[in-house]
This record gives structure tokens, C-alpha cells and sequence, in this order.
């Protein structure tokens, strides 16, 4: 049992699971810092390069992205792994969803409700901020792409280009040898 | 009504179907649906035909699939504009609710959504609808990645998508950022976290441990 409670699965999964717990209003987006250190600083399961790929496929395939978890999932221990990490993020904040609804404080006073959101406004935006700092950092290794990155932001911020043809647009610059 | 199920293969006749089917007097309450629109029916659980775990099930699937970057743009356009389960003052309520829970925001609206439909069963259908065929896919992905990763070809492609995707993430931090109030208290929450949580790698639980509790009572101090 001792070897099922070190095993790197278990680990991850319950990592996950906390994470999704305390991940308000974001999904799994800003606690990508903590994720990333989790599983390549500390670990060392994934290169800085697996996990951007992860990320990105993440954000190219249709569906939540916090789905990206499947693929590191499945990196460090197979299907099983990918099944078990999306079980960890979507099951506990599932249940509690449900004890919520039943006893009715799903709703709640007004006054609450306000001091959550502003209490959690900074926080979230801070953990957002610091993931694309991360990521940033790992991708945006010379000023090639840096560059991409950079006009894919103006495009993103200034028109209402949908975002996949930003991703397809990077895909084709990347193929072409560019970045 | 279990034959709202049938409904489920064509998106767009499923108004119609509905309708269809329950040719009672008006304002009766399986009209209900069909005119989502008009403010005469009562409360939004009062006298609607259920919608039933299966459609549910299919319905988020259908939404998932279409929601590259982002699912939540796409369940406004479907629980509003094209089903009319929600209004759209419930769906805001709803939107804000999803946002202060742990979790996924989208994977609470479907199960608030779907249990408010059928119970538990309309909960479990809805984010089993949402998660199912994208997860399948991540795998597929998963195993092109293991497969080709190797391959010059596709490791540039990645690269290049990767870079872009990084954009994706920077403008939801911006968006984020600009609807922090303008104050000096919440934005020197701002400005800490992120120095301990991206500049300085200081552990994620170290860092709420720490600014949780001082934004907390930032918010507490505030004027209403």
C-alpha cells in the first residue's frame, strides 16, 4: 500500500485535486505556475518543452482546457494515469457542487457573494498573470518567437479573431521554419 | 416527457419538436420552452417539459466539441440563444456563481443546470457531457504526440502554436487584471502575488496562505 501512496500517480492526482479545490473561477488556468513547478521542478516527469506541448494541445483541442492534466496524466503513468487526473479535478469540485445545490447556499447573500468576488478579483488576476509569465518564459526563447507572441497578443486584444486561427496561424509559422 | 430525447440528433428542429408535441392552450406549460422569450410563464423550473439526462448528455457534448479556447463564450450561445433553458439573467446569476466556486466554472453551469433539470442523474449527464469526448481526444492527441514527437515537422508546428498559445493566456490575465478595481489596496494584492507566484517560485499554497487572508480583509474594508 506504501508503494501505491509514493507512487508518482497518486502524487499528481492528489496535487490535482487540491489544486482544483483552490483554483476559483479559472479552472485550472491559474494555478498553472503551481502545476508547472509541481511536475517539472520538483518532479522532473516532464522537460519545460513536454509541458508547453502539453499546454498547447490543451488550448488546440476542443473541450475545457484544463483537459491539458490528461496529457501529463498519461505521460507519467499511462491511460490509467490520463482517467485518474481528470477523475482528481472533476470529481471533488463536482461533489461539492452538489452538497451546494442541495442545501441551498448556491445563491447565498448578497454580501458574501460580494466580498468573495472581491476578495478573490486580485488573487485570480495575479495567478493569471503569473501563468503567462511562465509560460512566456518557457516558449518565447528567442525574439522569433517572442515576435509571434507578441502580434498574436495585438490581434487577440484589438480584433475579434477567434482563437484557434491565432493557434493554426502559429502552426503554419512554426512549420514554415520561421520560429 | 421521455420523447424529448427524440429531438436530439438535429439541433435546430428541437425547438420545433418540442412545440410539436405539446400543443396545449396558450401559456400552458408546455409552451413554456418554446417561448423562452416572453416574460408570462413563471419560474424557470415551474412547468417545463425536462429535458432528461440523455439530451442533457448529448446537448454539453455538442457544446464542448465547439468550444475550441474556451468553452464558456459557447454555453451563452447555447443555453441561451439556442435551447432557452437559461434566460439571460439566470445565466449571468449562474456565470457568477460558477466563477466563486472551486473547480471548473463550466463543469458547475452544466451540473447546475442539469440538476435542476433531473436531479443528481441530469448533474452527472451534464458534465459527463462536457468532459467525455474531449478527454478522448486528448488521449488521441496524447498518442500522436508520443508517436510524432520526434518528428521535425511536427515539433515546429508546436512551437510555433505553442507561442501563439501563450497569447491566448496573457489576454485572460489581462482581462482579469482590468476588472480588479481600480484601488491601491487590491492592486497591491495584484502586484505581490505575482512577484511571489512568477518572479520568485514561492509554492502556490505558501502565497494564498499569505495574500487569501490580507484580500480578504482588503474586500472586508471596502466601501460598499
Amino acid at each position: 500500500m506504501d508503494a501505491f501512496f509514493d507512487s508518482a500517480l497518486w502524487q499528481l492526482a492528489t496535487h490535482l485535486g487540491v489544486l482544483s479545490m483552490v483554483a476559483i473561477g479559472s479552472g485550472l488556468g491559474a494555478v498553472l505556475p503551481e502545476v508547472h513547478r509541481f511536475v517539472v521542478e520538483q518532479h522532473h516527469w516532464l522537460s519545460d518543452e513536454q509541458f508547453v506541448a502539453f499546454y498547447t494541445l490543451g488550448q488546440a483541442s476542443p473541450g475545457p482546457n484544463f483537459l491539458y492534466v490528461t496529457l501529463i496524466g498519461r505521460h507519467v503513468a499511462g491511460w490509467w494515469g490520463a482517467l485518474a487526473v481528470v477523475a482528481a479535478v472533476v470529481v471533488p469540485s463536482c461533489l461539492l457542487t452538489y452538497f451546494l445545490v442541495r442545501t441551498g447556499v448556491v445563491g447565498g447573500d448578497g454580501r458574501i457573494q460580494r466580498l468573495l468576488k472581491n476578495g478573490l478579483a486580485p488573487v485570480s488576476a495575479a495567478l493569471m498573470l503569473s501563468s503567462s509569465w511562465v509560460l512566456a518564459n518557457t516558449v518565447d526563447k528567442d525574439w522569433h518567437a517572442a515576435l509571434l507572441t507578441l502580434i498574436s497578443l495585438v490581434l487577440l486584444l484589438t480584433t475579434r479573431i477567434h482563437p484557434l486561427w491565432v493557434i493554426g496561424a502559429g502552426a503554419a509559422i512554426g512549420l514554415a521554419g520561421l520560429v | 416527457m421521455p420523447d424529448s430525447n427524440a429531438g436530439a440528433a438535429g439541433d435546430a428542429t428541437d425547438e420545433t419538436a418540442v412545440a410539436n408535441q405539446a400543443p396545449t392552450p396558450a401559456g400552458g406549460p408546455g409552451a413554456g420552452r418554446g417561448n423562452a422569450g416572453k416574460p408570462t410563464h413563471g419560474k424557470p423550473t415551474d412547468g417545463k417539459p425536462t429535458i432528461g439526462p440523455l439530451q442533457l448528455f448529448i446537448s454539453f457534448s455538442l457544446l464542448t466539441i465547439s468550444g475550441f479556447g474556451g468553452v464558456l463564450p459557447f454555453a451563452y450561445r447555447m443555453l441561451v440563444e439556442k435551447r432557452q433553458w437559461l434566460d439571460k439573467t439566470e445565466f449571468a446569476e449562474l456565470f457568477a456563481i460558477a466563477q466563486m466556486m472551486p473547480g471548473p466554472p463550466i463543469l458547475h453551469i452544466a451540473q447546475i443546470v442539469g440538476h435542476r433539470d433531473s436531479g443528481w442523474r441530469g448533474g452527472a449527464a451534464a458534465v459527463l457531457g462536457i468532459i467525455t469526448v474531449p478527454t478522448l481526444l486528448m488521449m488521441v492527441l496524447g498518442l500522436a504526440y508520443h508517436q510524432l514527437g520526434d518528428i521535425a515537422a511536427f515539433r515546429k508546428a508546436l512551437s510555433g502554436m505553442s507561442a501563439a498559445a501563450v497569447a491566448l493566456i496573457i489576454v485572460m490575465g489581462i482581462k482579469m487584471a482590468v476588472a480588479v478595481p481600480r484601488r491601491v489596496r487590491p492592486w497591491l494584492v495584484v502586484v505581490l502575488a505575482f512577484v511571489l507566484l512568477g518572479l520568485a517560485h514561492v509554492s502556490f499554497f505558501i502565497v494564498m496562505a499569505l495574500l487569501l487572508p490580507l484580500s480578504f480583509w482588503f474586500a472586508w474594508k471596502e466601501p460598499r
